[in-house]
């Protein structure tokens, strides 16, 4: 989560307040201990002492040095990246140091627990067994609370030390005791409910920012589809304008050249016969004209290339553009078909490929395109869910009546996936132009 | 990568740092100071002129045995002072390895564990410290855990007026005298001898309700001080017979010195008072005008006696606890050592060895008293039939508070209605 402010703020303090309290109790262990000594009370002091203290020196020495690395532990875990991959080792050299601190301090502080503790909360979201951890930072807790580890292990209490001093000394020395341990746990409180607040916040902004892409999602919708709206009128006005223009030029003229005729053929049968020649000639150029519109028409992926460019150029940008992977294997190099079957197969293939992804959510689809001995055989196979009952939608009778027109023949079957199967009838001498016009 | 090999080279650097610290502890030609603590003087407020003399001779005759070893010790500390330096360095930290443990601390250090569990260091050689007299190892001997090993002991004997029995036709009591016997004829002797009206010929002086407990085999508390059994019926047996004992003298106060001038009969004396006593001046002075003998004191042939013993122990923190059991070994369970003390202090040696040996009924006989007034034999039976005082950690502290609490009662004659208020309230003590 995106840490704030605040809860950065309040976990320096909460680290820098745990420091100053270990170093307040380790230094009541050293100066007691001398001012006991000076006042040769220390076999009072043993007589009331379960056990027999360690050296107070070395107990401060070890207390700092195992808070310093305690606390240099928390922060560089933060701000130095090769140590934050490290996490869950981390916290479980915090909660050793944690557990010495207890120990060298002779539990008379157990406020490091909230420390390690708010440092387990602090870091939830990167480790894998937070769950753990939170857990054995709770239980650690419960024990220090219930002084469960000064049954375990004997130890001499810092209290005792202190009754030694005068009695407004001695009240003082643990007023500022109880106020470190009081200030770390409102401190833990305070990080608490930051911390919460933050998680709260950033649920919040994240609901905001969904909300916001679900707007923009359906604006662009909203937009896609009125641009294709305006392509398709753009596009019905030019075919209709190329309709006009050249059909309707050359219709007009043949319309006007036969009645000619109508009246020439009683009066001048060779008249006749020479304006039906013109008209014959119009007829052609009309011919010509309309192919020319309708080669304007071409999928843009052919236009000035071959079958086997454009598939491979369509399918590249279809792989770009979903997680397909599309295998074409081509055996048709030697086949030289006219434009309109290639635009026809090229479109029946695009759709199929379209048909796989969107409604078979295939991940895999193999495009064969063998020569059989009287017949070409195009078989698009996906690896997609297929469907049971193959329903012929817009999609799939547009691609039998475009593969109609050209005389081919398509199935559709449910194997291991989706499975096109078209069958193109072979015509004499494929690759000679004038053969083409029996199939226009 | 980066944290793999950050990581890696933090364990290889604690690794190679542990490495480093064991081959040093653990070099054999490292030489390591013993820190010994000892005080000045004898353990039983007696004249002892330079108790170092022994220490050192043990000291050097050990550094010479074991040369990687060196002892020091702080001299100068007077026994008075002893249990408060100790105490000082025992909270700074600042602990000698082996150190003298004052008998009336022996609790306290053991309950606190500032002593070192001796019995895995005892280990295979448990037979060696069978050496020791029983009641002086169980000095040191807490619910079979041992925490330090008997240095000297300080039996309690019993001085008798000879001439004094001899002028009113009393026989010298047997070794197996009871406390009956004792009160029989301290009743004969205290009498008004020139007929004044006051008396001035007693029985005894200086004999204590403790000891008269003891005598009459009753124990105040249990081993683990959990209870007090002070109005029992054993106890309240024993304490009255010891207010009649007190009756006898009447009002008057008898002092050691007229147990001195020999108007008494007996007077409780211990082995290291005897021996200083013996020397100059205190003998020429003091013992000339009567003869006198010492016998073990009554019921102990039949109850346990206390006897006052010094320990030696090792503390918990040292860090060199082998040599300071080497140390310790040398100091209380070799038999040269142990038979140098006997002649050059006041108090008796630990070990039986030593106290049935010829040197040590040599010494007794050289002391120009004649050699019927101690003899080994007796101060062996002594030592053998004696006990050592409850190990737990408030014994002083209610003891301190039993005895004032019982002397005043025994003075105004109220023990019986008293005694059960002064069982609670030691009772509360020993379970705060």
């Amino acid at each position: 989560m995106v840490k704030g402010k605040h809860l950065k703020q309040t976990r320096i303090l909460l680290i820098l307040i745990n420091f100053i309290a270990v170093l307040y109790n380790a230094s009541l262990y050293l100066f007691a201990t001398h001012y006991i000594v000076l006042h040769h009370r220390s076999h009072a002091l043993l007589e009331r002492l379960d056990v027999i203290p360690g050296n107070p020196v070395q107990l401060y020495v070890m207390a700092v040095a195992a808070a310093s690395i305690l606390c240099l532990a928390i922060l560089a875990r933060e701000y130095i990246p090769q140590f934050t991959e490290m996490g869950d080792s981390f916290i479980v050299v915090e909660l050793l140091l944690m557990i010495a601190i207890l120990v060298i301090l002779h539990d008379s502080y157990n406020g490091v627990i909230l420390l390690v503790f708010m440092d387990i909360i602090y870091h939830a979201q990167d480790n894998k067994h937070w769950l753990l951890l939170m857990i054995a930072g709770f239980a650690s807790l419960l024990f220090s609370n219930y002084g469960v580890l000064s049954q375990v292990i004997d130890f001499p209490s810092l209290d005792i030390y202190l009754a030694f001093y005068p009695h407004r000394s001695a009240t003082m020395l643990s007023f500022f005791r109880y106020f470190f341990e009081s200030f770390n746990i409102v401190l833990f409180i305070v990080f608490l409910i930051t911390y919460l607040m933050d998680s709260l916040e950033e649920k919040q902004h994240l609901q905001q920012e969904m909300q916001m892409v679900n707007q923009v999602n359906s604006e662009l919708k909203n937009y896609v589809a009125l641009s294709e709206k305006i392509a398709e009128d753009r596009e019905r006005k030019r075919i209709a304008r190329e309709i006009h223009d050249t059909l309707g030029h050359a219709l007009t003229g043949i319309a006007a050249g036969v009645d000619a005729c109508i009246v020439l053929i009683d009066v001048s049968p060779e008249r006749a016969k020479t304006q039906l020649i013109a008209v014959s000639k119009v007829v052609r150029e009309g011919i010509g004209d309309v192919r020319r519109s309708l080669n304007k028409l071409r999928p843009g992926a052919l236009e000035n290339k071959s079958l086997k460019a454009g598939l491979t150029q369509m399918i590249k940008e279809y792989e770009e553009l979903s997680k397909v992977k599309i295998d074409l294997y081509y055996e048709w190099n030697h086949v030289d078909l006219d434009n309109t079957k290639e635009d026809v197969l090229f479109r029946v293939i695009q759709e199929s490929i379209t048909n796989s992804v969107r409604h078979g959510h295939a991940r895999h689809i193999e495009i064969n395109m063998f020569v059989e001995k009287d017949h070409y055989t195009i078989i698009i196979q996906d690896d997609g869910m297929g469907c049971e009952h193959i329903v012929y939608g817009y999609g799939l009778t547009q691609m039998k009546e475009r593969l109609a027109i050209i005389g081919a023949k398509v199935e559709f079957m449910n194997i291991n996936g989706f499975r096109t199967l078209v069958e193109i009838p072979k015509l004499k001498g494929e690759d000679e132009d004038d053969e083409s016009h029996d199939c226009r | 990568m980066k944290t793999n090999r950050l990581r890696d080279s933090l364990i290889i650097f604690v690794l190679s740092a542990l490495f480093i610290a064991i081959i040093y502890t653990n070099n054999p030609d490292r030489i390591i100071t013993l820190r010994l603590g000892v005080y000045a003087g004898s353990s039983w407020d007696v004249p002892y002129a330079d108790s170092y003399h022994l220490v050192d001779q043990i000291i050097k005759a050990f550094e010479k045995k074991h040369p990687h070893v060196k002892v020091k010790y702080v001299s100068g500390i007077t026994k008075e002072d002893y249990s408060s330096w100790l105490s000082d360095k025992l909270i700074q930290g600042q602990q000698c390895d082996v150190f003298m443990v004052p008998t009336d601390d022996f609790n306290l250090l053991s309950d606190t564990s500032g002593l070192e569990n001796l019995n895995s260091l005892i280990g295979n050689s448990y037979t060696d410290v069978k050496a020791f007299y029983p009641s002086a190892l169980a000095a040191g001997e807490v619910n079979n855990r041992v925490y330090a090993l008997p240095f000297e002991s300080n039996p309690m004997m019993m001085c008798v007026n000879m001439d004094l029995l001899k002028k009113e036709g009393i026989n010298l009591p047997s070794q197996n005298w009871t406390f009956q016997d004792f009160y029989k004829i301290c009743r004969k002797v205290t009498k008004d001898t020139d007929g004044n009206g006051e008396l001035d010929q007693f029985g005894v002086t200086g004999y204590t309700w403790q000891e008269a407990l003891e005598e009459n085999g009753a124990a105040l508390f249990n081993d683990d001080g959990t209870e007090c059994y002070l109005n029992s019926e054993k106890v309240r047996k024993a304490l009255s017979s010891y207010a009649r004992l007190v009756a006898l003298n009447g009002h008057i106060k008898v002092s050691q010195s007229d147990f001195d001038t020999g108007k008494v009969a007996f007077m409780p004396m211990s082995l290291a008072q005897y021996r200083t006593y013996r020397s100059y001046p205190y003998r020429v002075s003091r013992y000339s005008k009567f003869r006198w003998r010492s016998v073990p004191m009554p019921g102990s042939s039949r109850y346990k006696i206390h006897m006052p013993t010094t320990l030696f122990a090792i503390s918990s923190h040292s860090s060199h606890k082998q040599a300071a059991w080497l140390l310790l070994n040398d100091l209380t369970l070799d038999v040269h050592n142990q038979q140098a003390l006997f002649k050059e202090s006041s108090g008796s040696s630990v070990l039986k060895k030593v106290m049935t040996s010829k040197t040590t009924q040599k010494i007794l006989k050289n002391d120009n008293m004649g050699s019927q007034v101690l003899t080994s034999q007796t101060i062996n039976q002594m030592m053998t039939s004696s006990s050592s005082s409850p190990h737990f950690k408030k014994y002083n502290e209610v003891m301190e508070l039993a005895n004032n609490e019982v002397t005043l009662a025994i003075e105004q004659g109220s023990l019986d209605s008293d005694l059960p208020s002064i069982e609670s309230r030691i009772e509360n003590m020993l379970t705060k």
